[in-house]
């Protein structure tokens, strides 16, 4: 076990402070705002008794630290509110949207990896040639692409101008509806393949595509950068020379060995740009009306729903130390020389 | 280097490999779970068509509405925001109100007589409707469905406050009993609170009885028990809410009848997408039919393209800017004149919403009765400086004034900018500040206590709950209305003769009119608040959807009558 129980725990332990703290942190600024949550809840026009009723109903009649209390118990219960808009359990709602999220961000990583280290590696056995220095200022460009732009740019060009790929939107309603499509598990890909609906199948992948490469683009430039310049330096390690002098094939070289030392930090690099992708998706998903998480929270902040942009940003949090753990794991799992 | 130390850490690979997916899979398969167990049992039927295409889907036609707003709730009786825009889709009222035409279009009841002194009202219902699952409505249905909307009071139910008893004459029959005369014809064809719905909602909710929470839940749920043209088939009020054609609907076989088309679609989907570019984009990729808005700046370039329609209609919201009356200087009526004189009307329909709005001539918006066009404050900088000066300001003021707006309105952002760039000129400095409508509407409120604490100048829209002038007048310029009268104005007369005029509206509607005039007058004469601009509301769709112009009615705000759209193709 190349992890220690203690640093296990200890990890762990971070992890409740961490969420924690965002949540405390999250609930004081959306409580400090001067802003009156009792007119949104009790609706337009409403009339005064009503707002004072909303103002009872939502504890707002109470000190702040009350207030948290209140929310704080009430999270632990596993009820993270309400949403102020749709009147629907907070966390329901978020479970709802997540499989959407990670279709888009599960595919996008594989691809960003797997792309990455493919490129990276062949950039760097062709250190300083020219296909290294187009790889590298592709990946320059793609690491440093703002993603909203990005995503109008190509949402415009491939599906407004040239209407090849679809705009936007999980799947085609019409089809769906024609086709008897229901959603089971939300992930929409699963879900047709289960009900054998090809056509559907095939939509949904259609229009992953644009949201996918606009996601893919920030991992993928980092990942063929960081194996390009990690395979560079192992090539030069005298095991290397070594092996070569031995009479190893060069595939063998590069697959077995050289890959082995620069896939472990590549991954842990991938880990710690997860948080950016899902503030990502949010833009993405936004663009190209996606409902996941990111949707979720661009849709609250925009009508000041405070108990689902809590609850949103709570779980983004939850996600982002969960996903570094994980990552934290495998990297020791990988790469037999990190001991924690 | 040896090579066991490299088997083993291509094993030690292989495990993380296996269990970064084991992770994935635990982390679906909960979601899946947790989903399933929180969602209603739809159960997983996997059709056992062969492989690999599914059998040939029957061709329906479907038409997709992006929505600007997500969906509320989905309780008839007490909804009183966005999902008005399906509830008339799929519930129906006794009467429909056109409001251009001045004329009522017949829903569930086909006819209605009123007693000389207007507090009795007769309605004869249709034989034939029939809710959703299959119960008809007859006059006990109507009964119940709008005492739910008394009993429970919520939402819009206090436009049924005029209503005494209501009494079931025979089956298809029933009679109302007013405590005091008003329009019930119009109350009764409110967009809000006067849906009927099938009694059998108790049973199937599993309810005491109709006030019962079971039932409101039930509805919420996403269940409808309506009698409209369409019947709700899917309810996620996030992201979209699909009806599909009701074909026992009493409507499409009625020979004639103006609210019901034979090429209406089959299917209708409520799309939410909050952003008027987003609508723009996936409205020019196909994505979606109608668009309930697109920015105004591209309508002109929509107009000229023969792929798409826009259907342009006035719209009963308008943008009002009240006056803190109880604190100097706009205390003094002299100077609000003064103002009034020197806004820039036409410019700011122009530059604010590219002519896609109506100069306001008073607070009740063009093309509702009870309008009158000739209550316009004329832009005269020469004249408002002479007002100015005697008021005793010939050389301006010299307090900054505090102009305060909805933030994120783009429109009341430009609307404001031009009346502080044009008060300007006479002498007037104004701090225009944008705030969050809770703020800035909590900032309101201080002035009914101290006048000082408050802004100068509020701007805000205002839509209609009752189809009727008093809506206008009464919420903004009353002084009971504390929540609303954000101008302070207190003047006793004009809270009587509103209250008349109302009261009239029920019995002679010339005697009405005669008193929303006077009233109206007051207004202009005391200007407590200025009608700045009655928006004019535009649908963008493509060209194949037909007969949108009447697919849209402005008493009933952001609804796509479905059922009478003419879909070609």
């Amino acid at each position: 076990m190349p992890i220690s129980r203690d640093y296990l725990v200890k990890r762990i332990v971070m992890l409740f402070l961490v969420v924690f703290g965002v949540l405390v942190i999250a609930f004081i600024i959306t409580r400090v705002i001067p802003a009156r949550p009792e007119l949104l809840w009790a609706g337009p026009h409403a009339k005064a008794e009503q707002i004072e009723r909303a103002r009872q109903d939502l504890h707002l009649d109470k000190p702040i630290y009350i207030q948290l209390y209140y929310y704080l118990a009430d999270f632990l219960r596993g009820n993270w509110g309400v949403s102020w808009r749709t009147r629907q359990p907070v966390l329901l709602d978020i479970i709802s949207c997540l499989p959407a999220t990670l279709e888009l961000t599960i595919t996008a990583f594989l691809l960003a990896f797997v792309i990455g280290v493919f490129l990276g590696l062949v950039a760097a056995v062709n250190y300083n040639k020219f296909v290294d220095k187009a790889i590298s200022l592709i990946s320059t460009v793609m690491a440093s692409t703002p993603v909203f732009w990005l995503a109008l740019i190509l949402q415009t060009v491939f599906g407004i101008w040239l209407q090849v790929l679809p705009a936007g939107m999980r799947v085609d309603l019409s089809l769906a509806i024609k086709t008897g499509f229901k959603p089971i598990t939300n992930f929409y890909l699963l879900d047709a393949l289960l009900q054998l609906n090809m056509p559907v199948f095939l939509d949904v992948l259609k229009r992953m595509v644009l949201p996918v490469i606009t996601l893919m683009m920030y991992p993928l430039g980092l990942t063929i950068r960081m194996t390009r310049s990690l395979a560079v330096e192992a090539l030069q390690e005298l095991y290397v020379k070594a092996l070569e002098v031995w009479g190893l094939p060069k595939k063998l070289v590069l697959y077995r060995y050289v890959l082995k030392n620069v896939i472990a930090p590549v991954i842990a690099s991938l880990g710690l740009s997860f948080g950016y992708t899902i503030t990502g998706a949010l833009m993405v998903e936004l663009v190209f009306v996606y409902p996941g998480i990111g949707y979720y929270i661009g849709m609250a902040l925009l009508s000041f729903d405070y108990p689902a942009i809590l609850g949103g940003i709570v779980f983004v949090a939850i996600i982002y130390s969960v996903a570094n753990l994980v990552v934290d794991i495998i990297h020791a799992w990988i790469d037999p020389r990190v001991r924690f | 280097m040896n090579v066991p130390v490299v088997v083993r850490t291509m094993v030690s690979k292989r495990v993380a490999i296996l269990i970064g997916i084991l992770i994935a899979a635990i982390i679906i398969g909960s979601v899946a779970y947790i989903y399933r167990a929180g969602a209603p049992p739809t159960s997983p039927t996997p059709t056992p068509s062969p492989l690999p295409t599914s059998p040939a889907p029957p061709k329906k036609k479907v038409v997709v509405y992006a929505s600007l707003s997500e969906m509320t709730t989905a309780d008839p009786s007490t909804e009183f925001s966005n999902s008005i825009m399906w509830l008339p889709l799929v519930y129906e009222t006794l009467l429909w109100y056109d409001p251009i035409n001045n004329r009522f279009i017949p829903g569930l009841a086909y006819n209605y007589t009123v007693s000389s002194d207007r507090l009795v009202w007769t309605f004869y219902l249709r034989k034939g409707a029939v809710f959703h699952d299959g119960t008809p409505v007859n006059a006990d249905t109507v009964k119940a469905s709008l005492e739910r909307t008394i009993t429970l009071g919520q939402g819009a139910a206090y436009i049924l406050e005029p209503v005494d008893k209501i009494e079931v004459v025979d089956e298809y029959t029933v009679r109302f009993y007013l405590k005091y005369p008003a329009p019930l014809d119009k109350i009764l064809a409110s967009p809000y609170g006067v849906y009927i719905f099938s009694p059998m909602v108790v049973k199937h909710a599993g309810a005491q009885n109709l006030t019962d929470p079971k039932v409101a839940e039930w509805f919420n749920k996403g269940n409808d028990a309506g009698s409209g043209p369409y019947k709700l088939v899917k309810w996620d009020p996030e992201n979209e809410v699909v009806l599909e054609k009701f074909e026992a609907w009493w409507g499409w076989k009625e020979a004639g009848y103006s609210l019901a088309s034979p090429n209406a679609p089959e299917v209708f989907v409520i799309k939410i997408i909050k952003d008027a570019v987003t609508q723009e984009r996936m409205l020019r990729a196909g994505q979606i039919d109608i668009a309930q808005y697109v920015p105004p700046e591209v309508v002109e370039e929509f107009k000229r393209d023969p792929n798409y329609v826009v259907v342009v209609k006035p719209s009963f919201q308008n943008l009002i800017l009240l006056f803190n009356t109880k604190k100097p200087p706009l205390n003094n009526t002299l100077v609000r004149k003064a103002i009034a004189h020197a806004i820039p009307y036409d410019d700011i329909v122009q530059a604010a919403r590219m002519g896609f709005a109506r100069v306001a001539s008073g607070v009740v918006p063009y093309g509702m009765w009870g309008h009158f066009d000739d209550l316009r404050y004329e832009y005269n900088l020469t004249l408002a400086k002479e007002l100015l000066a005697k008021a005793g300001y010939p050389h301006g003021i010299d307090r900054t004034l505090l102009l305060v707006y909805t933030a994120g309105d783009i429109y009341e952002q430009r609307t404001a900018e031009l009346i502080s760039s044009s008060l300007a000129q006479i002498g007037i400095k104004v701090e225009i500040r944008p705030m969050s409508w809770e703020e800035q509407w909590a900032l309101a409120q201080k002035g009914w206590e101290d006048p000082n604490a408050a802004q100068d100048l509020f701007i805000f829209y205002w839509w209609p709950d009752v189809l009727s002038p008093v809506t206008y007048l009464y919420n903004m310029f009353h002084s009971e209305s504390k929540t609303f009268n954000l101008c302070y104005y207190e003047n006793s007369e004009f809270d009587q003769l509103v209250k008349e005029a109302y009261r009239y509206e029920g019995i002679d509607s010339r005697k009405a009119l005669e008193l929303y005039r006077r009233v109206q007058e007051i207004l202009y004469r005391d200007v407590p608040g200025v009608g700045l601009w009655d928006m004019v509301e535009y649908r963008v769709a493509q060209s194949k959807i037909g007969n949108l112009e009447n697919a849209v009615n402005p008493a009933y705000p952001t609804v796509i009558f479905a059922q009478v759209l003419d879909v070609k193709g």
